[in-house]
């Protein structure tokens, strides 16, 4: 059975992305991966799941959401001395990926749809 | 410096070398006759009719022969010796005939060698017996004014030649605007000749210029000439040709201005030539403009294509990796259960330790699966469906299938397929509908309008409750969707309904930023109208209102 992340108990990947489908498979199948998963529907929500919970360690990123974006959501994250250790995968749907993850230096990305078994692989090499 | 007076007042000394008697012997006389010759400015002399000896020279005569009287005294003869070989003759001539009166214009050469002008004459003094006894002979000096009629009479030549050789028309008007002076490029110009207007009412100013025309005769009679003031003038053969004038005013010797001078130079061509040149600029302006507007509109329309594209990409492939996702998720869960049922799963490594179960695939893993790529291959099917609805509008090619529809069912049944949605963003809903309102409308078509207003309500309405309301006003039904989301702002609300327009940053939100263009397309269409109203943060309400009986007859115009 997948483990349970409950509010208060550490997290090792946070899934952020506005699409709930995505969002919501992504979480089940880490969560049936073994890992305690959290899941934001925007920048702001990851923030402040982030400040809220300490020791997440991988954050699953989507570029294009509301209220706040990929990008905001980064820039913020590496004003943060807390936070900016932080991995970040982006999984993004955008036709010039390169550009788009230009201000991602150190980040992997992934362009969606991805696979399964590569996101896996990747995921993996954090842990 | 005049020369010293005679000394005595007395003839004697000036006789003294002729033998005649002296003339007059009265010495009053005599006292006279040298108070004339001292104070007149002409010279005079006397001289024997008889005999020619010169009886007595008045003192003027050296101011204007420049000679000494002396000069005189030394014989008939002695008076031509200072004429101008040329005159010489004629005054000899004249002098010779003594009885009768002379007058004659002779140069004198002066003893500097110039020449003066003298204006000479002679009377026959007759004795008691009516004999001519004596010749007085009287010269005046008119070098002066000879000077001055030679360069007036040169200075008239030169202004004839001038005024005659002008290509610009030169011609005078007086007082009553009689025609004084005319030139022959005047002749060219208007094609009257000098001959036809002298002393006519000038006609080359047609009737509607009159006021213009004595306007400015006025300014110059008030002694102002003008320059290059340009207007039009009529020729003989009733065109007009477009001069530029320059005038000025002639006067009397009194300083009483008596005439008008004007000079009028033909500008049609150069006129013609602006134009033509102004025509060309604002033609070559008008060109530039237009290709700068064509290229503006090939960027926007490049830029446009390119953010769709990066759009469309994006929203095609959310779809894609949810099923991708779901599928690949299933797979992946499926072998490892074939697996972890022929031998134990190895767990990977790490240091969260995550264990993957070796089980059967977990039925509610396998429902979420299965709901979000169902769910999503209709969404990816519904995006191509907008995909080509835009195609079909651009090429003009939007058909509709009319029948009979009832509006109140139709959006019962679109609420009714949304329920899963508005659970799964939270997003409460009330619905509120007449019974029937049935209206001869294409039913895929509407469906896709309320489908394409809801989703945005969903989309854009923060979870907040959602309102439809259709109803039916008079012969036309009319759908409300209210949501109370983030609202559109007011500088945004005329694009949304555009191709491509998007009241938010495609960033933040998703969409093809085509469902509201759709949606009017749609309704115009059906004849039907759609409007907005919105407060930012406050959400919006749109507004569809078509009408009962269906769209309304294209006319041709339309159709085309």
């Amino acid at each position: 059975m997948p483990a349970e992340n409950t509010g208060q108990t550490p997290q090792d990947v946070l899934v952020v992305d506005d699409d709930a489908d995505i969002r919501n498979l992504l979480s089940s199948v880490l969560t049936i991966e073994g890992y305690a998963v959290s899941s934001a529907s925007n920048g702001e929500e990851a923030l402040s799941k982030l400040r809220g919970v300490p020791g997440t360690r991988l954050i699953l990123l989507d570029l294009r959401m509301p209220v706040m974006d990929g990008w905001e959501f980064r820039a913020e994250q590496t004003r943060d001395p807390a936070l900016s250790h932080i991995p970040v995968v982006v999984l993004s749907g955008d036709g010039d990926l390169e550009r788009a993850t230009a201000s991602f230096s150190g980040a992997s990305v992934l362009k969606k749809p991805f696979d399964l078994e590569e996101l896996i692989t990747v995921v993996q090499r954090y842990f | 410096m005049p020369p010293a007076p005679p000394a005595p007042p007395s003839l004697e000394a000036d006789r003294s070398r002729p033998s005649t008697p002296p003339i007059p012997t009265d010495p009053g006389d005599a006292l006279l006759f040298h108070e004339l010759g001292t104070h007149m400015r002409e010279a005079f002399w006397l001289r024997d009719a008889r005999t020619q000896a010169i009886l007595y020279v008045s003192p003027s005569f050296a101011t204007v022969f420049s000679r000494p009287c002396e000069t005189l005294y030394q014989g008939p003869e002695a008076l031509l010796a200072l004429i101008h070989p040329e005159d010489r003759e004629r005054l000899a001539t004249a002098r010779a005939r003594v009885d009768t009166a002379y007058e004659e214009e002779y140069r004198v050469v002066r003893d500097d060698g110039s020449f003066g002008w003298i204006l000479g004459r002679g009377f026959p003094v007759r004795g008691p017996e009516g004999e001519v006894r004596h010749i007085l002979e009287l010269c005046e000096d008119i070098t002066p004014w000879r000077r001055t009629e030679d360069d007036l009479r040169t200075t008239n030549d030169i202004m004839r030649a001038l005024i005659q050789a002008s290509p610009v028309a030169i011609l005078a008007l007086n007082l009553e605007h009689r025609v004084v002076l005319w030139n022959s490029a005047a002749e060219r110009m208007f094609g009257w000749s000098a001959i036809e207007v002298l002393g006519h009412v000038h006609p080359i100013v047609s009737a509607e210029e009159q006021d213009d025309f004595r306007g400015l005769f006025q300014s110059v009679l008030e002694g102002g000439g003008f320059t290059g003031v340009e207007t039009r003038r009529r020729r003989r053969d009733g065109t007009f040709i477009e001069v530029s004038i320059s005038t000025a005013p002639m006067r009397d010797p009194d300083g009483q201005v008596v005439a008008a001078m004007a000079l009028l130079e033909d500008i049609t061509e150069r006129k013609r030539s602006e134009r033509a040149l102004a025509e060309e600029l604002a033609r070559r302006a008008a060109l530039a403009a237009e290709n700068a507007r064509l290229y503006q509109q090939a960027q926007d329309a490049v830029r446009l294509r390119d953010e769709f594209l990066s759009i469309a990409s994006h929203e095609l492939r959310t779809p894609c990796t949810s099923v991708r996702l779901a599928i690949q998720s299933l797979l992946r869960l499926h072998r490892a259960s074939a697996a972890g049922s022929a031998a134990n799963a190895t767990a990977p490594a790490g240091p969260a330790s995550p264990v993957r179960t070796g089980g059967a695939i977990p039925p509610e893993f396998l429902t979420q699966a299965l709901e979000v790529a169902s769910r999503q291959t209709t969404h990816l099917s519904n995006l191509i469906d907008q995909l080509l609805d835009v195609t079909r509008i651009t090429a003009g090619r939007l058909t509709l299938h009319l029948a009979d529809v009832d509006l109140s069912k139709l959006v019962r049944e679109v609420v009714t397929d949304f329920r899963g949605e508005l659970e799964r963003s939270g997003t409460p809903l009330t619905l509120e509908v007449t019974d029937e309102i049935r209206g001869r409308w294409d039913a895929s078509r509407l469906e896709q309008v309320m489908i394409n207003l809801l989703s945005n309500a969903i989309k854009y309405g923060a979870g907040k409750p959602i309102a439809v309301r259709a109803t039916r006003e008079g012969d036309r039904a009319r759908v409300t969707v209210r949501d109370h989301g983030i609202g559109i702002p007011p500088d945004r609300q005329h694009i949304i309904f555009e191709r491509f327009g998007r009241a938010v940053s495609g960033r933040h939100y998703g969409g093809l930023g085509l469902g509201l263009y759709i949606v009017r397309c749609i309704l115009d269409e059906l004849g039907g109208t759609i409007q907005v109203e919105s407060t930012l943060g406050a959400g919006s309400t749109f507004t569809i209102e078509l009408p009962c009986a269906g769209p309304p007859p294209r006319t041709e115009d339309e159709a085309t």
